[in-house]
């Protein structure tokens, strides 16, 4: 089960040569850095107009809970249930669903820096 | 029963001007259908939706010397430029007709960590590398040249334990964007596998990068090897192909 989901971008933009987006190694473009939980994502989408990076995001098949003590845990991974799997990805769905400035906020990050003077073509004007 | 036929008597002049009507409409027709000379259209041309939910008429419109068209629902017009499409009889051109399109192998690079163990742990060679809170660790990094629309497959692998739950994840890095990142690192040993594939032209860094999303704590990635020295077990690695 997997589901698709927008995230403010972050990051900085070296340059843009027909199109394709040349990013920071040390700071590379990405979504905002919050952590999303038991899943694993891959990008689907970069809408440099919008600052949004579109990723399909995918429950793991694994969870891992404590089965000791708050004083003494013992960590131990088991299949995810379908009820968990669901419940993992509405969290996710929940997160981007509220606005890029609060997502921002929330990771204490600054928006998508372009350096200027560095943009290509994009297929349009810009 | 009788078909009723009115009789209309006609004026001369009327015939006349009802065979010139009638002659205008024929003209007309063949000039749309473009049978008699260039057919001019001002503004757009709306095509209709004809399926069974027609919502997606499209507007097709000359502008600046390019096909425009859009949605018509959609308020922007997106350019066609013909001549952006590289046409011909060869493999990687646009061409009428059946024909094949073959492809050719590119490059392809990897690197594996440069981490070693240093310790031994009660008979166990064992390397804790620590990744501050919030904080990132290259696992691997490889550099290749592409060829100009190369198309390339990145793989990033780690394998370890982490020292605390929820906090540490795979991403890998395909020239400074972030295309992929997995789940969490557990503490009983985990393979972190990441795979992606984009168009790259050029000389492109590509990265394996573990990154600790905990909120205050360092957290450890671990690993175990046979002999002091041993190589940690984490690579990064590309392949591309390309049309010749």
């Amino acid at each position: 089960m997997a589901i698709v989901v927008t995230f403010p971008l972050v990051g900085t933009v070296n340059e843009i040569i027909d199109g394709c987006i040349s990013g920071d190694d040390s700071d590379p473009v990405r979504p905002v850095d919050l952590d999303l939980g038991p899943v694993s994502w891959k990008m689907v989408g970069i809408d440099l107009d919008a600052s949004t990076m579109t990723i399909e995001v995918v429950a793991s098949e694994t969870v891992t809970v404590n089965t000791g003590t708050e004083e003494n845990p013992v960590w131990e991974s088991r299949p995810a249930t379908q009820e968990e799997i669901i419940t993992i990805l509405n969290y996710v769905q929940e997160l981007a669903s509220q606005p890029a400035e609060t997502l921002l906020s929330m990771a204490n990050a600054k928006p998508l820096n372009i350096k200027p003077g560095k943009l290509g073509k994009l297929g349009k004007e810009i | 029963m009788a078909f009723p036929v009115t009789l209309q008597t006609w004026a001369n002049d009327m015939l006349a001007n009802a065979v010139k009507l009638n002659a205008n409409i024929y003209y007309a027709m063949r000039h749309l259908a473009g049978l008699d000379g260039t057919t001019d259209f001002e503004n757009a041309i709306e095509l209709k939706d004809l399926d069974g939910t027609p919502v997606g008429d499209v507007r097709l419109k000359n502008q600046q010397q390019a096909l425009n068209l859009r949605n018509a629902a959609d308020n922007a017009y997106l350019t066609l430029k013909i001549d952006c499409f590289d046409t011909g009889g060869t493999s990687a051109t646009v061409a009428i007709g059946n024909h094949t399109h073959s492809t050719a192998t590119d490059t392809s690079g990897s690197a594996a960590s440069a981490l070693t163990n240093t310790s031994s742990n009660s008979g166990q060679y064992k390397k804790d590398q620590a990744i501050a809170s919030g904080a990132d660790y290259d696992v691997a990094s490889t550099t290749n040249t592409f060829a100009s629309g190369a198309t390339v497959v990145g793989i990033a692998w780690v394998w370890g334990t982490a020292s605390g739950t929820s906090s540490l994840k795979l991403r890998l890095i395909m020239d400074g964007v972030q295309v992929a990142e997995s789940g969490y690192m557990t503490t009983s040993g985990e393979n972190l596998i990441l795979t992606y594939v984009e168009a790259l032209t050029g000389s492109k860094i590509v990265i394996a990068r573990l990154h600790n999303y905990h909120g205050s704590a360092s957290r450890n990635w671990s690993f175990y090897s046979g002999a002091n020295g041993d190589p940690a077990p984490g690579l990064v690695s590309v392949g591309s192909f390309k049309f010749p």
